[in-house]
């Protein structure tokens, strides 16, 4: 029995905060050697530090969200299109990326996705720091990160500046391509459809939304109080339902693109199925949007193919379209955009 | 300040260093200073609460003992219950009940201008009133001196291990422990520090993974299937039991640093045979409080079979009531209530007899009753009661036993969800004692989990919210 007061008694507390420094050390070298040199141009921190490096003058970059990352096939598009699009990837992140891209000597257009709710602003959710842990040390990643309160303090400290993101970053090392699994620079296409009677629980699921909000916000019409927890509800349904219209992100972005003349803008609301936009109450709002930018702005372009044609076959849930669905929209989208991307 | 912080990784040494440095008369300082950073690091304001508190139950308890006059004995006794329970009626359930008063007027057309108050709930309150509180029933009572120097008054309300998510100590045992010179060996170094390990690795391995896919899962009820409602729900019962006794791991571990022994919280809840043992073995500290407090009470007013089956039922109300100002909370309490009280009753029939003297049958008992605890958590985990009643409806309506149907969507969460929930499995089985031979494999194992498995560091404990 050693009394912890004692010099042994201290070493045997300790040496487990020792140790762990060590394997804490020992995993984080490890992950820098053999995993991170491994990420596929599908992981999202690859892309980040590609576009930070990326200085080919030719490149049409194409920045979005997942919708964007099932929508584009770059070699559908032309050879030197990349999708940069990534998983919950909104102007919160758009805005830094597209500031890099506007950064660089060059004259090539670039492909925005956007949808409903792509003004949102929350990067406390979209942001996702095991995007830029790679390339913390960038100081247009740092100041980015601090500027949108993302920046922790334990990202700079080596042996847990990963923490949190291993099992992520091992995981996407095993996104190979399979036979109903495309991957093509940046882009991600699934040759899957889930079936009738999935999809339609996809479905059914946002119209259930869709009535939900109509009851409480009839109820809140007709006087009658709403519980806190409805209140709160009301609120995230507008929200996923409709399009977030956020005056100063869009005026933002609109100064962004009036300052790069040079640089065209092609921002495209990409195909989305019927059960999707049948809650959304302000599409006035999106089209005069739409209409402002191809009108008043001379290097921005507003492409609209929500209610692209596509049957329930092309869809691999009710928010993204797949493979098939991939192929039939850039074919279309290839004739629209020809004379902008040549 | 979270417990799964890098904060918390720096405050507790150097606390443990600064404790062992100083004399032992000097040593509540420390800790009460601490105790008050660590509560702090929240939410600065919220200490005055504590305060308040403190000084209120001081005073009550050393005059309930100090005045001879029954009655005002009680006077300082209402005093002391008015105003924590004022506090915490204020925090945590003022909005619940303007609200539900307004909805029951509305149902006769009366439409009152119903506001929600904006308030923060604090962070533990519920944990440290019921503390504070055991103090001077037990003063009325006369099971518990009064404690006459304020510093170690202050520190039994505060103290920062059990502070905001308990265990719930009583005085008799917690401040003895914190005046005398602590007797710390080699043996309860290694205790104290496989604990904290294991409290880490249940909160951010265990507990932190599964609720990735029970999140999910509960973001988007309409678009599952009743089956992988039902996985969530179970694997709901392993991310609270995860989260809060992992909490009280880490609490039980500090306090043991600094010679301090906490009560047990958990003994192997699930893994019981009726909803009487679940409740025996889990959040041990609540329920034994609310049992002292208000079952004995109730019992002594009213003795009959019905009267105390009534009471049963009523205090798992209290105890749903007491995790939060909602109808889901008070239906889990009851749910909990009614089948404790069905299983009361047919315990003694020659079926469930037989079922217990069989070891098989005694195992598939307590593999029902935890199925029939996960149901009634779908209401402890749904936002409202519609959401808990549309999952288990779905849940008896569409379940069935296919795997890939689970796996059809949030297949690689819920894929870790279980691997976790096996690492734990595997873990409480080893560990029970929490003494190994080769102990620093068991520490160096645990480490690589906790740093190689481990999820963001931000994710607070379950229970911070009660």
């Amino acid at each position: 029995m050693i009394p912890f007061g004692s010099k042994k008694g201290m070493l045997l507390f300790f040496y487990p905060l020792l140790l762990a420094g060590v394997i804490a050390l020992v995993i984080d070298q490890s992950f820098e050697v053999f995993v991170l040199p491994k990420r596929t141009d599908l992981d999202n921190s690859f892309k980040v530090e590609r576009l930070l490096g990326e200085t080919d003058p030719k490149e049409i970059p194409v920045f979005g969200s997942s919708k964007g990352r099932s929508s584009f096939i770059p070699d559908s598009l032309g050879e030197t299109v990349f999708n940069y699009s990534m998983q919950k990837c909104n102007f919160d992140v758009i805005f830094f990326l597209l500031e890099t891209e506007l950064a660089k000597d060059k004259d090539a257009p670039i492909i925005i996705e956007f949808n409903a709710r792509s003004f949102v602003h929350r990067p406390q959710h979209t942001i996702d720091l095991a995007t830029f842990m790679p390339i913390k040390n960038n100081p247009s990643v740092v100041e980015y990160l601090a500027a949108n309160d993302r920046l922790d303090n334990f990202q700079l400290v080596p042996g847990v500046r990963y923490y949190g993101s291993y099992v992520r970053y091992i995981r996407s090392l095993n996104r190979k391509e399979t036979p109903n699994k495309i991957i093509n620079r940046g882009g991600l296409f699934i040759d899957y459809y889930p079936g009738d009677r999935l999809l339609r629980r996809f479905t059914d699921s946002r119209y259930k939304m869709i009535e939900k909000r109509e009851e409480l916000e009839t109820r809140a019409a007709s006087g009658k109080p709403l519980t806190y927890m409805e209140d709160q509800m009301l609120d995230q349904l507008q929200i996923s339902l409709d399009f977030a219209y956020n005056k100063d992100r869009i005026k933002k972005f609109e100064d962004m693109v009036k300052s790069h003349p040079n640089r065209d803008i092609l921002m495209v609301f990409t195909p989305h199925h019927p059960s999707e936009l049948a809650g959304l109450k302000n599409r006035e709002k999106l089209y005069e949007l739409m209409d402002h930018w191809n009108e008043d702005i001379p290097n921005l372009y507003a492409f609209d193919y929500s209610d692209f044609p596509l049957p329930d076959s092309c869809f691999k849930n009710s928010s993204h379209i797949n493979l098939e669905g991939a192929r039939r929209f850039c074919a279309v989208l290839n004739d629209d955009l020809a004379h902008l991307l040549n | 300040m979270l417990f799964n912080s890098l904060d918390y990784l720096i405050f507790l040494p150097l606390v443990v260093v600064a404790f062992y440095l100083i004399p032992n008369r000097f040593r509540w300082m420390l800790l009460l200073a601490a105790s008050y950073y660590f509560y702090m690091c929240w939410k600065w304001q919220y200490i005055f609460l504590i305060l308040i508190s403190t000084m209120v139950d001081f005073y009550a308890g050393i005059q309930i003992a100090k005045t001879p006059d029954k009655k005002k004995k009680r006077w300082f006794l209402l005093m002391s219950l008015f105003v924590n329970l004022g506090f915490l009626f204020y925090f945590k359930y003022l909005n619940f009940f303007t609200e539900n008063t307004a909805m029951l007027l509305s149902q006769f057309n009366i439409f009152t201008d119903f506001t929600y108050y904006d308030i923060l709930l604090p962070v533990g309150i519920s944990f440290y009133t019921f503390q504070t509180l055991s103090y001077t029933i037990d003063v009325y009572q006369g099971k518990a001196e009064p404690e006459t120097h304020l510093g170690y008054f202050a520190l039994y309300v505060s103290y920062f291990p059990q502070l905001v998510a308990g265990p719930i100590e009583r005085s008799v045992r917690l401040i003895p422990q914190l005046k005398r010179e602590p007797n710390v060996t080699s043996d309860d170094i290694r205790y104290a520090v496989n604990k904290i390990l294991l409290g880490f690795f249940k909160k951010v391995v265990v507990a932190d993974t599964v609720s990735q896919y029970i999140n999910l899962v509960y973001a988007n009820v309409d678009g599952t299937t009743g089956t992988q409602l039902y996985m969530a729900a179970f694997l709901f019962s392993v991310q609270l039991f995860a989260d809060f006794s992992g909490y009280t791991d880490i609490a039980i571990g500090s306090a043991r640093l600094m010679g301090v022994r906490l009560m047990e919280n958990f003994k192997r809840p699930n893994w019981q045979e009726n909803h009487s043992a679940y409740w025996a073995n889990w959040h041990i500290s609540l329920t034994s409080w609310i049992r002292d407090y208000i079952y004995i009470p109730l019992a002594r007013l009213n003795k009959s079979k019905g009267a105390l089956m009534l009471w049963s039922v009523l205090i798992l109300v209290i105890i749903g009531f007491w995790h939060g100002a909602n109808w889901t909370f008070i239906m889990f309490g009851l749910t909990n209530g009614l089948v404790m009280l069905t299983q009361r009753l047919i315990r003694n029939t020659k079926f469930a007899i037989a079922m217990r003297s069989n070891k098989i049958t005694h195992e598939l008992q307590k593999y029902l009753n935890l199925n029939i605890l996960c149901l009634e958590a779908v209401y402890f985990r749904s936002v409202d009661i519609d959401m808990a009643h549309n999952i288990l409806w779905k849940i008896f309506t569409e379940f069935n036993f296919s795997i890939s149907e689970v796996l059809s969507l949030y297949k690689s969460e819920f894929l870790m969800a279980v691997f976790v929930s096996l690492l734990l499995w595997t873990t409480v089985l080893f560990n029970n004692k929490l003494k190994f031979k080769y102990n620093w494999a068991y520490v160096t194992t645990m480490l690589f989990l906790i740093i190689f498995l481990g999820q963001d560091l931000k994710n607070q404990f379950v229970y911070f919210q009660f």
